[in-house]
């Protein structure tokens, strides 16, 4: 059993079109890009957590990693917050789509209970 | 060539039982998806016990399962097989099998190395047994509680309350 298609679960809604768009350039470099119309933002600059601590698996099996990138409803966190590399993001959204398939994390927390 | 061997490849697979299955019962879920790995040319490499868990979500009215684990290298028509079997099998809550390599030598293959390793949720029948004692429940929500991974979200999860809105 697959469990999840390219496009799995329900989460689609937080990726799409603010999820890309946004904060991409600042990620690059401290007055990195963005648009023209794109505002300032300061803050501390993200760090992939898988890529600074190299011992870090992305498990499906392991929910309490998991529990990081997953909102307390239960939701994906869409990666320009939680800072999670591109290629990173991607497995972390397919283990917890696996990890929610066997009840080891929520699909939701407001009505399932 | 004489006939043709079958591909073998790498899996594993997690099985829900109901809550009240005894030890025989999980035996018996065990002894079945053995008999099928091995009875299609595969080999069995390790099973582990995660307890009683707690669910993130009722599944068939239960609020607790017991998880168990395997990791075994088998063809494809074996998988098939073995998910047919615990579909009927009535103790089954759920299951969930994933590939972890498409194409195994037996040969080159090191199963003493695989033997050994263990998941995150693993437990000794011991310390399974001891937290049952206890009426220790773990469930997502305090799993790793211990551990800080939050790399770079400190000070940011505000900016997820918006969006939890428009949904």
């Amino acid at each position: 059993m697959r469990p999840s298609g390219p496009n799995g679960g329900g989460d689609r809604g937080d990726r799409g079109d603010r999820g890309d768009r946004g904060d991409r350039g600042d990620r690059g470099g401290p007055n990195g890009g963005g648009g023209p119309n794109k505002k300032k933002r300061f803050g501390r600059r993200k760090v992939d957590p898988f890529l600074a601590d190299k011992t870090l698996v992305i498990d499906y099996k392991d929910p309490g990693l998991l529990r990081r990138f997953v909102t307390e409803r239960g939701k994906i966190v869409p990666q320009r917050i939680s800072g999670v590399c591109s290629k990173n993001q991607r497995a972390v959204a397919v283990a917890i789509r696996r990890a929610r398939n066997i009840a080891l994390l929520p699909y939701t927390t407001i009505s399932g209970e | 060539m004489s006939h043709i061997q079958p591909i073998l490849r790498h899996y594993e697979v997690v099985v829900l039982l109901r809550p009240d299955v005894t030890d025989a019962g999980q035996d018996t879920m065990r002894g079945r998806v053995r008999d099928i790995v091995t009875g299609a040319g595969g080999v069995e490499v390790r099973w582990e016990t995660w307890g009683r868990r707690k669910l993130a979500y009722a599944i068939q009215k239960q609020q607790r399962a017991i998880y168990s684990y395997c990791s075994f290298i088998a063809p494809q028509t074996a998988v098939a097989e073995m998910e047919r079997n615990l579909r009927l099998m009535e103790s089954v809550l759920r299951y969930q099998t994933v590939r972890l390599a498409d194409q195994v030598d037996l040969a080159k293959f090191d199963l003493e190395g695989e033997r050994k390793k263990r998941t995150p949720l693993f437990l000794t029948p011991e310390e399974a047994a001891a937290a049952e004692q206890r009426g220790f429940e773990r469930d997502w929500q305090t799993d790793g509680q211990d551990f800080d991974y939050r790399g770079g979200r400190g000070g940011n999860d505000d900016a997820i309350e918006p969006e939890e809105e428009r949904s």
